[in-house]
């Protein structure tokens, strides 16, 4: 709760932020009910809800009966939270996820997800990390493709590559038209919520909620983030001006052109230094502020 | 009888019973522009459609869905296949987005960035 009321009170000091409160849930612990965020349906003042089903830590996405419970979840959220004039962003997907090279997942998001979305019930959020420091500037080699044997394509030449900390797995077309190495690879991680539009079913209209990215920066993948990575300011500062500048272009579909649907990111993390060491950007403030100028 | 088409002229409520109630309101609203199928009931316009989900409290999907033609004299909704207004979008524009942190347990740590975004902007 303390969390909660240091969000609202953040934003009404700054009402031209954008503020997102992310509740923590123990892992494992499934798919709560919704009357457990009484408080936080009723924050109001701007403040960006994500959902708390952070990711898989209590309830995962990776079937369509998996992709259904969950929406039913976010939907009720949604609409409770918007009876409050608080803003809710459903999903809270991890990086290089959902498996939209799989139609079966497209199809669950088309069928659960992307009615609400459309009618303006919840905005969407989605954890945007790079996988090294090198993808978001389209070195492609920056993963070694030649170690495949531990990253196997299957038959439909999907690359499926262990991510990030938990090393869960991300979905790369490496045989398709955005294949790796096309110049647009980032379309797999950091601006990963197209294939919403161009695939799900959602609607690109500006004026519907948009998009919320309450994680970023670089996980890597038995590395870690900026600090893992020694990174100094001007790599920190050069991958945050190349974050904004990838997520601020427009989004074209069958050539009607929308702005950007992303409305909000946060680098993963400041505050805690003792699990997420290898992620601390308390150095690079001013590199991040810099970076949005 | 068959379904027609209907374009919404203004926005309106979807409602889950075809009455003006808060048992049957939704957050849902169509919006000016939009065209669907449907029938014409006393009034109202009832449909099916699979953008607009709704759960009743049993869990169970809402299949049917009412919205009301017209509030007085206003309309709302055209049941006619003639070409109405659409809105238009909003003017394409950069997106404004900012880049910021993400703060784990030391709300103190809230401030300092945000008052080096100001000094940068």
């Amino acid at each position: 709760m303390e969390g909660l009321l240091a969000a609202v009170e953040f934003k009404q000091k700054h009402p031209d932020a954008v503020v997102m409160y992310r509740r923590f849930l123990p892992h494992g612990s499934g798919i709560p009910s919704v009357d457990l965020f009484s408080g936080e349906t009723k924050m109001g003042n701007g403040v960006v809800f994500v959902s708390p089903l952070n990711e898989c830590d209590s309830y995962c996405y990776g079937s369509p009966g998996e992709i259904e419970q969950r929406a039913k979840f976010d939907v009720a959220m949604g609409e409770r939270c918007k009876t409050h004039g608080t803003l809710y962003a459903a999903g809270g997907f991890s990086m290089g996820t959902p498996d939209f090279t799989n139609p079966a997942i497209c199809d669950a998001m088309r069928r659960f997800y992307a009615p609400a979305y459309n009618a303006g019930i919840f905005a969407l959020n989605m954890h945007l990390y790079s996988p090294n420091m090198g993808w978001i500037f389209g070195r492609n080699k920056a993963i070694d493709l030649t170690d495949l044997a531990n990253n196997p394509l299957d038959e439909n030449g999907v690359l499926r590559l262990p991510v990030g900390r938990d090393g869960h797995i991300a979905t790369v077309d490496y045989g398709g038209e955005r294949a790796i190495g096309e110049g647009d690879q980032r379309i797999w991680f950091e601006r990963r919520w197209e294939f919403l539009f161009t695939k799900c079913g959602f609607d690109p209209d500006p004026r519907l909620l948009g998009i919320y990215c309450d994680e970023t920066g670089v996980d890597e993948g038995g590395v870690g983030g900026f600090p893992a990575h020694q990174a100094g300011n001007a790599e920190v500062n050069a991958w945050c001006r190349e974050f904004i500048k990838v997520n601020s272009l427009p989004l074209t579909i069958n050539g009607v052109t929308n702005s950007s649907p992303l409305r909000g990111a946060a680098i993963f993390q400041a505050g805690e230094k003792k699990n997420w060491t290898g992620y601390n950007v308390e150095h690079w403030f001013g590199e991040i502020a810099n970076a949005n100028s | 009888m068959s379904p027609i088409k209907a374009s919404v002229i203004n926005e309106v409520r979807v409602r889950t019973l075809p009455e003006v109630s808060d048992a049957s309101w939704t957050p849902l609203v169509l919006r000016a522009g939009q065209v669907l199928s449907g029938e014409v009931v006393n009034g109202w316009f009832v449909y099916s459609d699979p953008r607009y989900v709704i759960y009743a409290r049993e869990g169970q999907r809402q299949e049917l869905l009412y919205s009301i033609l017209q509030d007085g004299d206003t309309e709302l909704i055209r049941t006619s296949d003639a070409p109405v207004p659409v809105p238009q979008p909003e003017p394409m524009k950069r997106t404004a987005f900012k880049l910021g942190i993400s703060v784990l347990v030391n709300h103190h740590l809230l401030e300092p960035p945000i008052r080096l975004a100001y000094a940068h902007s």
